[in-house]
């Protein structure tokens, strides 16, 4: 093997890692974030929220490069990884073996949860006439009225929670920052409270959207 | 218990389909799964009274330090020399493992793990262009107990077997090797051919392949923290891309 240049095949998979935190992991957590403030009303939300994101400059550029790019690299390499794993969790029913199979599932259901979000949000925004920046919020609220799609959002956001915060426990461990299994139990539970960080944030921002009464 | 019921997927080469025969010998106490089978070879006929080939498998030591007759013995991998059959639940269900190609019955053919060691330069070199063992060795205590307990691998496969990761679609070193490879970047001689055993992990099937799923930890009969090895590995294998990437 060369000992000048790095292995592509290192490369690709160090990519896919550091994309699931930078920048994927830091716009959930900046995404769920700006959603909590559903709960201060439609207005506000309108004003201070979708606007003042949409008045960023280069705001177009940095949703291509820094979120649609990175995540559609990193959920489909992500399953070219779970075709070449064989999961045996019936056999070896260990925690961490089904934490293996999880972040697997969850990924490929997030990423179809995403495609759908995404259509049913900023890509209606863009194309369509019916659905404004001024209306998303009211747009979002009657969508949410419908019992089905609550569920697929409320399926989809813990998904992406557990995805996210299982990845921040595994890149830990790849790139080198735990090592022995007491570490990695503490961070196991440094990413569980990250993770109900988030499921709050979320909690917050399906309670702006419902108390809407739209 | 009059009898001991064995269950056995058998498999007459490694390019035929396997099939179950099934076999009732005489209870007596104190049997392993081992000493079982060389009595079942004395007289190697199945419940419908016919008289079969009898099972073929791998025994070296006897006592769980070669990882020859590693088997997988009602559902879990394990040595069967070290396996007693009072503390199985009968029918005792012997299968070979599934994560090797079978040779014959219960025996498996071993030698990707025997050739990923050679992938990851798993020996310490003692001779060469220098005098390298002057004197002994010097290694610290601490260094030295963490040695040993890598160095107790039998290259077994049950970290293998039991790996998500280790299967025929994908090309990961498996467990083991990865352990071999730190253990002998950790040996005072050894560590100077640490670079080469780290890209040797940095292509495909390499440190990267690994998913974390921990099971090899849980499985390992000689209880090696091979999960330890694999993170101070991909610990290393970052620094040394960094180093790949900025001094070079």
């Amino acid at each position: 093997m060369s000992s000048t240049a790095l292995d592509k095949h290192f490369v690709w998979r160090k990519l896919h890692s550091l994309l699931g935190i930078v920048p994927i992991g830091f716009f959930l957590c900046f995404h769920l974030f700006e959603n909590s403030l559903t709960t201060k009303g439609p207005e506000y939300f309108t004003e201070h929220v979708v606007n003042k994101i949409g008045e960023m400059p280069y705001i177009e550029l940095m949703e291509i490069f820094f979120i649609a790019i990175p995540i559609l690299f990193h959920a489909i390499y992500g399953l070219v990884i779970w075709y070449f794993g064989q999961s045996n969790v019936a056999r070896y029913g260990y925690a961490r073996n089904w934490m293996y199979l999880l972040q697997r599932v969850s990924g490929a259901v997030v990423f179809v949860f995403i495609i759908t979000h995404v259509w049913g949000t900023r890509l209606e925004v863009l194309m369509g006439d019916s659905v404004t920046k001024a209306t998303l919020f009211e747009h979002l609220a009657k969508d949410l009225q419908n019992p089905l799609i609550l569920a697929w959002y409320i399926i989809g956001v813990l998904l992406a929670i557990v995805h996210f915060s299982n990845g921040v426990w595994l890149a830990l461990i790849t790139w080198g920052i735990t090592i022995g299994p007491r570490s990695q139990r503490i961070s196991s539970w440094v990413c569980v409270f990250i993770g109900l960080v988030l499921v709050a944030l979320s909690a917050q921002a399906l309670r702006g959207l419902l108390a809407a009464g739209v | 218990m009059q009898e001991i019921h064995l269950k056995i997927q058998r498999q007459d080469g490694p390019d035929s389909g396997p099939y179950w025969d099934e076999f009732k010998i005489p209870y007596r106490p104190q049997h392993n799964v081992i000493s079982v089978l060389m009595a079942l070879r004395e007289h190697p006929v199945n419940v419908k009274g016919e008289r079969v080939a009898p099972v073929v498998y791998e025994v070296g030591c006897m006592e769980e330090v070669c990882g020859a007759c590693t088997m997988i013995i009602n559902g879990k991998v394990r040595q069967a020399c070290s396996t007693l059959v009072d503390t199985l639940a009968q029918p005792i269900v012997l299968r070979p493992m599934t994560k090797f190609r079978v040779v014959r019955d219960l025996m498996v053919d071993r030698q990707p793990m025997f050739d990923a060691l050679r992938k990851v330069r798993g020996w310490i070199d003692i001779d060469g262009g220098y005098d390298i063992h002057v004197h002994a060795p010097r290694i610290s205590p601490k260094d030295w107990e963490k040695n040993y307990d890598f160095s107790r691998c039998m290259t077994c496969g049950c970290c293998m077997e039991v790996c998500p990761q280790v299967n025929t679609r994908s090309q990961f070193i498996g467990p083991a090797p990865v352990g071999q490879a730190w253990l002998f970047s950790n040996h005072p001689t050894g560590k100077y051919y640490k670079e080469e055993r780290l890209h040797a992990l940095m292509g495909p099937g390499g440190i990267t392949d690994c998913g974390n799923a921990q099971n090899c930890v849980r499985i390992c009969p000689k209880e090696i923290k091979l999960t330890d090895a694999i993170a101070r590995i991909g610990r290393d294998a970052t620094i040394q891309a960094l180093k790949d990437l900025f001094l070079k």
